[in-house]
């Protein structure tokens, strides 16, 4: 893979990240959200292919209002995230002398659309909304991370903000993490598991500004596949089953065992399931905490650790269980190709992770970022 | 004879006796996600079948390039590059065929594919079925990635596939909420124990500059603390893995999984990988004295505590499965103790031996007919003495592990409770918390 | 703990006396015995009887709505089978008038066929928005009902059962589940105070009863579980104390703050919550025999255990919930159920609405009190009415058929047997003795075969020669008096001595190598040892069962060969030596004649004996079946029907018995020679004893018929393994016959045989009125002749025997296959065989009883149809005689069908009468051979007529 390529690679797996949920939503694949969901993809692809900072945040800005425009009938935002995820575009758009307010804002930027603490209530409430409506916003992250990546990381701030971030990106995962363990219900869950991914991109933001991109953007490709594509799984089973409480064993696999089983795959990969992106970016990640603080990377492997077991746990109560009768069926045709082709990405990355880190350092020396 | 590049052939063969069993297995689930019917259990089992039999032939090929048959054995390193390489982290894919890898990887994929074999039949119209044999690839590429591994990242790969699998296969009979708590307590058992697996592997890294297997050799120039911290890191994970005290609770529950799978992982490969590691990271052992004696104590505490579990156990599977870790625990204490070859023999004899008993237990009321067990009545213990009883109960009872971590948990439970609760009250005070039903 | 309130006992006792007959009566598991799962039920009505046990146990009654649904689509259901079910269920006015125009009887069989309760109302709108849409066909009707539904009144909901104990309270009100703990525990105490052999050491004390052992164990200090700590302080006190196990019962109950009039109630729950090991120390306690570890047993010390744990675990519980511990504050606490959603009010509304053609306009104009009044009228007709009306329907359907069958065949002529038949062969009545003995009639007209009680009248405790001790081989109600032993023959007695020897050293080291392999340097050595060879072996058993079986047993065959033996089945000298238990060895010759007249006498096997006569008794052998026994013979006391046989050919080849037999009557000609076999049903081999006395003269004539036996076993196999889904169709009788050796030596098979999976209904008449009838294994065959029987004694004899053993397997299967998870014991997979007993799922849980999965899941869950070839005042006069007939008739366990030996008139007995029954009249379907028939067929077929070996062949091609 040259360098040149790598523009190409991330616009690919940003249309996947972006298309995905839209055939997975309950509602029919509608005329108005596939055009939504192709001036998004649009404006992404402008976006990674912007030469300055300037217009790579500000096509994320133009993208994240035009979401809130059509808030609540194209796609099922709620309006004060996207109001608030698209002033902090702006402001990475407009503040790319100061570099100290840039890397704020491109950090709030990222945390809002993740959903890390402690921005976490605004992406609950897309959460409280619907589930899918997270899964779309959190594919942004990668065109925004991307952007990160070229415009804010070289710079010497990122460079000395980024043990600071680093200690703050494991704090910030552990917590949702340990709150994953006694969640009640399924939204609950989604909502921390996404939170937990946000803390680990700020750590992986910090990461990137001493050079570990790779870690980075394999972190956030694996946020916005992995929970993108456990947020449609969310959804379809709340919209088959209603509301789900973790109260009881729901014994949904019976009736719904593909549903079941990518649910699994897209949680099993979020926390690192070897074959999967998951596991790269974790390793990764863990490497590169070590250098800025032992006890931050300490702290992120117990919060993986925890997540993990949350996730089995919930896995368990949703699905497992004597058998449920149910109406409602299986995955839907369109439906598992999204997963197999979802899931697919995530395997192909994490089985040749070398397709997309080894010519993203190349590609971003070009944009002055310090070499590793 | 005209000369054949042994390297060359074995540069080929590992990958796909690694990758083929959880391609087949992708391959089947692929087919199962794609189409809105299953297949025949016959063409599952088939195509599982036909992979594990080639990578088991694969195996034994080169086993045998390995004696020197064809020619000089070919090189026990197989580089492949690296899976990433950036500036000085890399995740080296590198293999490695030395004797304890060979015989490793041998065992595993003949013990998988009797297992596949004896399930065609055992596991014959049972809902989960391809469950069972999609898992069971996954299973046989963990477990030939452990015994091949030439770094530990990529055995760590393999190491973290058994554990899902075994944590799988235990909740495999999940309409009953038994199996399903088995399974989460031996996946948390797991995970908990594997962070010192990844800190190890970290941490070798840093200080060695490598995460190979190879470069665990420098280990003995390290200053005592470093290759203490690290051994003692890669114990635990072991610990949990191989079910040494104090993380044996979970073993008997294992036993809720079907039986063909408790052969396979408890009687079989799953305790003996922790092992396995043992004996990779042996030169790191070897430079710390602290390590060695804590894993000569962990092994034969358990070898102790595991033998009179077994003694008092009535039911079939559960004194297999604790006389299992009985040996397993022994083993461990050989290993730390330097007898690395006899180790190596000795999980081989005991991995087939266990495998056997482990598949014949549901006999035990047709051997007990033919052997006549009940013309021998059990030693029935007599006795007014306190301690006799206490030894006793502390046995029936497995030294009530589960409930001492609980009892640990507790309060760690109370903290996640407290935190998610602060957690609703801010998300409320932010105007959010009121869900929209679906 | 010192509250022995009179009262209190009375209590306990009572419900002690309750729980014996309510838990399950299932004993160790290597003797399995079939037997009603209700059986304490049977004095009530059939429908009455399984819904209120299965309400007490928390099980199904009938098979689910949905499998009956599906036997409706498929056919296997008609429309007249339901309307006559229908017509049948008593209920007042079926006529009523229900609003949208709907009348009651339509209601019900909307509700049966259309299956619209219960839809969950998320899966509903899923189905709606995403289609197909179930309420497509209709719209605006499905608006109007969704408008109306949501104006109120909802549909009731579902009644859950109230709770019974503390657990249930507390699990409804969201506190941890007590029981979790507290079955870890006592499936560790209780395992291991039951122990039968399988452990190395027991618990310690055990010979002082449950409830001392385990005092004295936590009173050493022992700890208690986490969660039910406080439980130790008790248990110190009892064993200082001796407290009796009631007393202990009773100060828990108060503890709890259980009120004295339901303290019955409570303790039966508490003896219900684990049924499995509660049912074992009930059995145990009352059939001490089959406890083979010397501990007194007793349900009571259980139970007093348990509360004792139940209590502090409860209380524990309750703590950790903020909820009250005393049972009246907690009973109260329990949350309301939550209401039914409109959407799935709505769809049953939509659904009747277009089962009465109304109009949207009367649907949305429904008043409150009419829409209240049909679902009034769908909550009372509950799940287990609807269940009754489907069983109903379902067995009419099969009734029909099978009786229709009866009465085609039976118009035909009777075959009489003017030449002396070419060789007789007497079976089990086992139904799985069906194909066989339908495969040996087909090879030639004068091969007859008889069906009798497969211990052929020889109730007997026997030892064989390497036994232990005494087995009862007969039915289990019959207590033998007589024993038998299998002796070496004279000539090998001295092999027979040092084989034996041998025989102890081998099984010695055997048990050493089973236990020391679980030592610390056992294992160790025993690892290096025997790992390679287990490896070898391992690959053997998997890859090559039948060889590698056939390798082992032939190696031992040539190493050490089984002396032969023969019976001491006479006792000549009235003063002979008792056996240890001091019952007489062998029978006298009187005994011996009467026995052997008897057994004749009710086959009708009086005359017109053949040269070769072979009684073939059934076992069956399987590996790693811990339910291996429940394949052997139920009529031998779920034992191999082998000696049986033996004993019986034995005894009817000597002279004295014989000239004896004259002087009764019954002439068995100098040149009749029997041969007793034993008939293996899982690999369906068949092996003959004491061949080497077989006479010259008679060598011949036993050829043949051994002949004709191989040729028969072969095509039974075939007949077998089209049911078994991993045996090609379509396969010859020599991989048959090979396909099933390999099943029942494979190690991995978990269907050895489908057992008794097929049973359905019984014949008691001539084999002349069902020969040549395809019966598809499904019908126990009893030989009796009504035209030698006038004063019905023998009948009566038939009846008392055949009834019980029959229901009892019928039963078992019928409730294990309705509810797999309580009556049944669920997958085999998962089964771990614990103290030699019985088996739990996995590492700690109940003890299962009933049959599993993989023996019932083909089976068709009907009441056994008992035909017999009698008139009803005789069936009437026996039930009069015999209480349990008459329990099982009048209470209609059994379909009773009298079939009238002289008119062929059929009457079943249905509401405490006999009535005509409706039988099939579309002509029976003929064949030239069974396999033409069953064929390439998997599932049930239906009767034909099989003209191969019928003497009627041009008769039956001129009526069909």
């Amino acid at each position: 893979m040259t360098p040149e390529s790598v523009p190409y690679i991330v616009a690919a797996l940003a249309a996947g990240g972006i298309f995905a949920p839209v055939f997975i939503s309950s509602a029919p694949v509608g005329f108005l959200r596939i055009i939504l969901a192709a001036v998004a993809l649009a404006l992404s692809i402008a976006s990674i292919f912007c030469a300055t900072g300037t217009f790579a945040f500000g096509m994320i800005a133009v993208l994240l209002i035009l979401r809130g425009l059509f808030a609540n009938k194209g796609t099922d935002l709620p309006k004060l995230p996207c109001i608030v995820s698209t002033l902090f575009a702006v402001a990475a758009a407009l503040t790319g002398e100061w570099p100290v307010l840039n890397l704020i804002a491109a950090v709030l930027l990222l945390a809002t659309l993740s959903g890390a603490w402690p921005m976490h209530w605004l992406a609950a409430r897309v959460i409280d909304r619907s589930p899918i409506a997270m899964a779309e916003q959190i594919s942004t992250c990668i065109v925004a991370m991307f952007a990160y990546l070229r415009f804010v990381a070289p710079t010497e701030f990122a460079f000395d903000a980024a043990s600071t971030l680093v200690r703050l990106g494991a704090v910030l995962a552990l917590l949702p993490a340990i709150t994953a363990l006694v969640q009640v219900n399924l939204r609950g869950f989604y909502r921390c598991i996404v939170a937990m991914h946000g803390g680990m991109l700020i750590a992986a933001v910090g990461a990137a500004g001493h050079g570990h991109s790779a870690a980075a953007l394999l972190v956030t490709v694996t946020l916005a596949l992995a929970m993108g594509g456990l947020g449609a799984m969310v959804a379809a089973v709340e919209d088959r089953c209603g509301r789900v409480l973790l109260k009881e064993q729901g014994g949904r696999i019976w009736g719904m065992p593909r549903l079941a089983a990518a649910f699994l795959l897209f949680a099993a990969s979020g926390v690192g399931m070897p074959g999967t992106a998951g596991f790269i970016a974790d390793d990764l990640l863990l490497h590169a905490l070590w250098e800025e603080s032992v006890v931050g990377s300490l702290t992120m492997i117990v919060a993986a650790a925890l997540l993990a077991v949350a996730t089995l746990a919930t896995f368990a109560k949703i699905f497992l269980g004597p058998p449920a009768t149910s109406l409602a069926g299986d995955l839907r045709r369109p439906e598992r190709f999204v997963v197999i082709a979802t899931f697919g990405l995530l395997v192909l990355i994490g089985v040749a992770p070398w397709l997309l880190a080894n010519p993203l350092a190349e590609y971003l020396r070009g944009f002055g970022a310090v070499p590793h | 004879m005209t000369h054949i590049d042994l390297d060359a052939i074995q540069r080929i063969a590992l990958p796909v006796i690694i990758l083929l069993p959880i391609a087949a297995s992708a391959f089947v689930g692929l087919l199962i996600m794609a189409s809105s019917r299953y297949p025949s259990e016959r063409t599952a089992t088939r195509i599982l079948e036909v992979a594990l039999t080639i990578s088991l032939v694969l195996s034994a090929f080169i086993a045998i390039c390995a004696t020197g048959v064809f020619g000089a054995a070919p090189s026990t390193l197989v580089d492949y590059g690296a899976l990433l390489e950036l500036g000085t982290y890399r995740i080296p894919a590198v293999l490695l065929t030395d004797w304890k890898g060979i015989v490793f990887s041998l065992l595993c994929a003949f013990l998988t594919l009797l297992v596949a074999r004896f399930s065609r039949t055992y596991m014959h119209r049972e809902a989960g079925y391809f469950r069972f044999f999609i898992l069971l690839g996954g299973f046989a590429t963990g477990a030939q990635l452990v015994a091949l591994a030439g770094a530990l990242d990529i055995f760590f790969a393999g190491w973290e596939l058994i554990g899902i699998g075994s944590a799988l296969f235990i909740g495999f009979f999940h309409e009953r909420a038994e199996p399903v708590r088995s399974s989460l307590r031996a996946f948390a058992t797991y995970r908990i124990c594997d962070a010192g697996f990844l800190m190890a592997m970290v941490c070798a890294h840093e200080v060695l500059g490598s995460t190979t297997i190879n470069a665990l050799d420098g280990s003995i120039d390290l200053p005592l603390w470093e290759s203490t911290t690290i051994g003692l890191l890669f114990l635990l994970s072991v610990m949990g893995k191989s079910a040494q005290l104090p993380f044996s609770g979970w073993l008997p529950r294992a036993m809720e999984g079907p039986t063909p799978t408790s052969a396979l992982f408890y009687g079989g490969i799953s305790l003996h990988a922790g092992l396995f590691l043992m004996l990779r990271i042996s030169p790191i052992i070897n430079a710390s004295p602290v390590v060695q004696v804590a894993g000569a104590v962990v092994g034969i505490s358990t070898a102790i505590y595991a033998a009179a579990v077994a003694r008092t156990n009535p039911d079939a599977k559960g004194a297999l499965a604790h006389a299992t870790l009985c040996q397993v625990g022994l083993i461990l204490a050989e290993i730390s103790l330097g007898f690395t070859t006899l180790a190596l023999v000795h999980i081989s004899g005991h991995a087939l031996l266990r495998v056997w008993q482990y598949l014949r237990a549901p006999n035990a009321i047709h051997d007990a007919h033919r052997i006549g067990v009940h013309a021998v009545p059990a030693e029935e213990l007599q006795t007014q003495s306190v301690l006799e009883r206490r030894v006793y109960a502390a046995a029936l009872h497995r030294l009530r592990l589960d409930d001492r971590i609980d009892s640990i948990l507790d309060p760690f439970m109370v903290l996640a409770r407290a935190l998610d609760k602060f957690d609703r009250r801010v998300r409320v005070l932010f105007g959010g918390g009121k869900e929209r039903d679906p | 703990m010192h509250t022995s309130d009179s009262v209190d006992e009375d209590a306990i006792d009572a419900a002690i006396t309750r729980a014996y007959g309510i838990l399950p009566d299932q004993g160790p598991i290597g003797v399995f015995i079939h037997h009603n799962t209700l059986h304490s039920y049977q004095h009530l009505p059939f429908h009455r009887a399984i819904q209120e046990g299965a309400a007490r146990l928390g099980a199904q009654a009938y098979m689910a709505l949905e499998r009956f649904h599906a036997a409706w689509k498929s056919g296997r259901i008609e429309e007249i089978d339901l309307e006559e079910a229908l017509d049948d269920l008593p209920s007042a006015d079926a006529t009523l008038q229900l609003p949208l125009g709907l009348s009651r009887r339509q209601l019900r069989r909307a509700l049966l066929v259309e299956h619209i309760d219960d839809q969950d109302a998320a899966g509903l709108l899923w189905r709606i928005r995403s289609g197909p849409s179930p309420v497509a066909a209709d719209m605006p009707l499905w608006e109007a009902a969704l408008e109306r539904v949501a104006r109120g009144p909802l549909p009731a909901t579902k009644t859950t059962p109230p709770p019974l104990r503390h657990r249930d309270a507390l699990i409804a009100c969201g506190a941890r589940d007590p029981d979790i703990a507290v079955t870890h525990e006592l499936t560790a105490l209780c395992s291991s105070f039951l122990d039968q052999g399988q452990a190395n050491i027991t618990l310690p004390n055990r010979s002082e009863g449950f409830l001392m052992a385990v005092s004295l164990l936590f009173a050493s200090g022992a700890s208690v579980p986490r969660l039910c700590r406080g439980a130790e302080d008790d248990f110190r006190r009892i064993a200082i104390e001796r407290t009796p196990a009631k007393i202990v019962i009773a100060a828990a109950l108060e503890a709890l703050g259980v009120p004295e009039d339901e303290r019955k109630e409570y303790v039966i729950a508490t003896a219900l919550a684990l049924p499995g090991w509660a049912g074992m120390f009930s059995r145990l306690e009352r059939n001490p025999a089959e406890n083979r570890a010397h501990c007194p047993i007793s349900l009571a010390e259980f139970i007093a255990v348990r509360m004792v744990l139940d209590r502090h675990a409860a209380e524990r519980s309750a703590c950790e919930a903020l909820l009250p511990t005393s049972w009246k504050l907690l009973s109260k606490q329990i949350p309301q159920p939550e209401p039914i959603a409109t959407a799935s009010g709505a769809f049953l509304l939509w659904k009747l609405a277009r089962v009465a053609g109304a109009r949207p306009k009367q649907v949305r104009e429904m008043n409150d009190q009419s829409l209240a009044t049909l679902w009034h009228e769908t909550t009372i007709f509950h799940n287990g009415a609807r269940g009754q009306v489907w069983l109903e329907a379902y067995e009419s359907r099969y009734r029909r058929a099978i009786l229709g069958a009866v009465a085609s065949r039976r118009r035909m002529e009777l075959q009489t047997h003017v030449q002396r038949a070419r060789a007789q062969f007497i079976f089990c009545i086992d139904e799985r003795e069906e194909s066989i003995r339908r495969a040996l009639e087909e090879q030639d007209s004068t091969f007859v075969t008889f069906g009798a009680a497969g211990f052929f009248g020889m109730a007997i405790d026997y030892v064989g020669l390497y036994d232990h001790k005494p087995a009862a081989h007969c039915p289990v109600v019959v207590k033998p008096a007589h024993e038998v032993h299998e002796q070496p023959v004279f000539t090998q007695l001295s092999w027979h001595e040092r084989r034996t020897v041998l025989r102890d050293h081998w099984h010695r080291i055997e048990r050493a190598a089973a236990s020391w392999s679980r030592t610390l340097t056992g294992g160790a050595g025993l690892s290096l040892l025997l790992g390679p060879i287990a490896g070898v072996a391992a690959v053997l058993r998997v890859l090559a069962p039948r060889t590698s079986l056939d390798i082992r047993d032939q190696f031992q065959t040539r190493l050490a060969p089984r002396p032969e033996t023969r019976l001491g089945g006479i006792r000549h000298e009235p003063s002979a030596p008792l056996s240890r238990a001091g019952k007489p060895m062998g029978f006298s010759l009187q005994e011996a004649t009467d026995r052997v007249a008897g057994m004749l006498r009710s086959i009708g096997l009086i005359g017109n004996f053949s040269k070769i006569i072979v009684v073939l008794g059934h076992g069956s052998t399987s590996l790693n079946n811990p339910h291996e026994s429940a394949h052997d013979c139920g009529a031998c006391g779920g034992r191999r029907g082998g000696a049986n046989a033996r004993l019986f050919a034995d005894l009817v080849n000597r002279t004295d018995v014989r000239e004896s037999l004259r002087a009764i009557g019954i002439d068995i000609p100098s040149d009749t020679w029997f041969v007793g076999a034993l008939h293996d049903t899982a690999n369906d081999s068949v092996q003959c004893f004491d061949l080497e006395e077989l006479p010259l003269a008679s060598a011949d004539s036993f050829r043949d018929a051994w002949r004709a036996l191989e040729i028969a076993r072969r095509h039974s196999a075939l007949e077998r393994v089209r049911r078994f889904e991993s045996a090609p169709l379509g396969l010859s009788p020599d991989d048959a016959l090979r396909h099933v050796e390999e099943r029942a030596a494979h190690l991995a098979q978990p269907r050895p045989e489908y057992g008794h999976c097929t049973n359905a209904c019984a014949f008691v008449g001539r084999r002349s009125l069902t020969r040549g009838l395809h019966l598809d294994r499904r019908a126990f065959l009893v030989s009796y002749d009504p035209t030698t029987d006038p004063t019905n004694a023998i009948l009566e004899r038939v009846l008392a025997a055949v009834g019980p053993v029959g229901a009892g397997i019928s039963l078992e299967y019928y409730f294990s296959s309705v509810d797999l998870d309580r009556f049944g014991c669920g997958t085999k997979l998962p089964h771990n065989v614990t103290g030699l007993l019985g088996v739990m799922n996995g590492h700690r849980g109940d003890l299962r009883t009933g049959l599993p999965l993989q023996m019932v899941e083909i089976h068709e869950p009907m009441r056994l149809l008992l035909v017999v070839e009698a008139t009803p005042a005789a069936l009437l006069e026996i039930a009069g005689r015999q209480a349990e007939v008459r329990e099982l008739v009048v209470n209609e366990w059994v379909q009773l069908v009298s079939l009238d030996p002289t008119t062929g008139r059929m009457q079943r007995f249905h509401n405490g009468a006999f009535h005509d029954c409706r039988i099939d009249n579309t002509p029976l379907q003929s064949v030239n051979s069974s396999v033409e028939w069953h064929g390439l067929s998997r599932e049930y077929v239906s009767p034909a007529l099989v003209l191969d070996g019928l003497d009627l062949k041009p008769l039956a091609k001129a009526t069909t």
